[in-house]
């Protein structure tokens, strides 16, 4: 795992834009979205979906704020409960508490992670060179959600890009 | 019959019994907002629905399962059945939603409802629904049209009954041959 660790650690930011698409358990596709994606670690991130529908998550290192203009709300959770699902509370993240969970091997290029308490949840990272190709999820249901970059850089990223300012007029639901 | 299916054919989804659609669905009421991606597999041959949520990041918010008679739903890791999606839905939400007619109405099929007005190209502007158990009327509005897979379908509609408001948009849809 440490090898991982450490080339995850010498990113310590990146941005690229992203597609990701998320396949039930009989690859029917449920799920299809791209955008731009901006990190920097510990756990600072900027998830901008433009399509098919516009969706905001921008984490200040305490907080998610995740806007949809959908329903016109900003719901705010701590870092920790919104990033456990998800590949990026990982790669963003130095915490040997949160990786001891994972069992990390190396196959054909990619790192698969497996979790030692659920081991049907995995994940997969793959490198291309210094950047991130893709990052792989699968879940307790069987949803494999496959997340791939491109147009990877890992020049530093604003610090703007990790606050979000809710428009006034949107419904804020605080979580903390 | 023309292979293409003309899009203002009378009954244009007739022919497609079975399909797919992928969209977003949002429900608005004064307690709380709630946004999900929206999977939804409708064989109309063996009357059977499959619908799933997920949320930004892939993961399933909420399966639904149903076929005649039978309905299940998982949530939270936690299974509950029921005899329709209705009574399913009517219990963990507490919402009377007309639930069998929405598929068609959802697909931009109004002409049986009479209910229904249309604007100067005949798209469906409107329509009232009530649901056959509690006579609770709930209100849909089209906003938007798109033609997806040779289909004239909705690219948004909404459905309203008071405060409540679901709204649902679509971004792909492909009947199943």
């Amino acid at each position: 795992a440490d090898a991982l660790q450490q080339r995850l650690a010498a990113l310590s930011q990146f941005s690229a834009e992203f597609e990701q698409q998320a396949f039930d358990f009989d690859g029917q596709l449920v799920q299809e979205s791209q955008g731009l994606i901006a990190l920097q670690a510990p756990l600072r991130f900027a998830w901008e979906q433009s399509e098919p529908e516009p969706l905001t998550l921008v984490s200040d290192g305490e907080a998610v704020w995740y806007f949809d203009p959908f329903v016109e709300q900003v719901t705010v959770t701590p870092v920790e409960q919104a990033l456990a699902q998800t590949p990026l509370a990982l790669i963003s993240s130095q915490d040997s508490a949160l990786w001891a969970q994972w069992q990390v091997s190396k196959v054909d290029g990619c790192y698969q992670l497996v979790q030692k308490e659920q081991p049907e949840i995995t994940m997969g990272i793959c490198f291309s060179g210094e950047a991130i190709e893709s990052l792989t999820l699968t879940d307790a249901q069987g949803t494999k959600t496959v997340m791939s970059l491109k147009a990877f850089s890992d020049q530093p990223v604003a610090a703007e890009r990790f606050v979000f300012e809710p428009a006034d007029g949107v419904f804020i639901d605080d979580q903390r | 019959c023309a292979s293409y299916q003309a899009a203002d054919a009378d009954d244009p989804l007739a022919q497609t019994p079975n399909w797919h659609l992928r969209g977003k669905l949002g429900i608005i009421t004064p307690e709380e907002r709630v946004s999900a991606s929206l999977h939804w597999r409708h064989l109309g041959r063996t009357g059977q629905d499959d619908l799933r949520l997920t949320g930004p990041f892939g993961q399933t918010l909420l399966a639904l399962n149903a076929r005649p008679g039978f309905a299940e739903v998982e949530l939270d890791g936690r299974r509950h059945q029921g005899d329709s999606p209705e009574q399913l839905i009517q219990r963990l939400t507490g919402w009377q939603l007309p639930l069998s007619q929405l598929s068609r109405y959802l697909l931009g099929d109004t002409a049986s409802n009479p209910t229904t007005s249309y604007d100067e190209q005949g798209h469906p502007v409107r329509l009232d629904l009530v649901h056959p158990g509690t006579g609770e009327q709930w209100q849909l509005t089209y906003n938007g049209w798109q033609q997806l897979s040779q289909h004239r379908l909705p690219r948004e509609l909404e459905l309203r009954q008071g405060p409540q408001r679901i709204k649902l948009a679509i971004s792909h849809w492909q009947p199943e041959l």
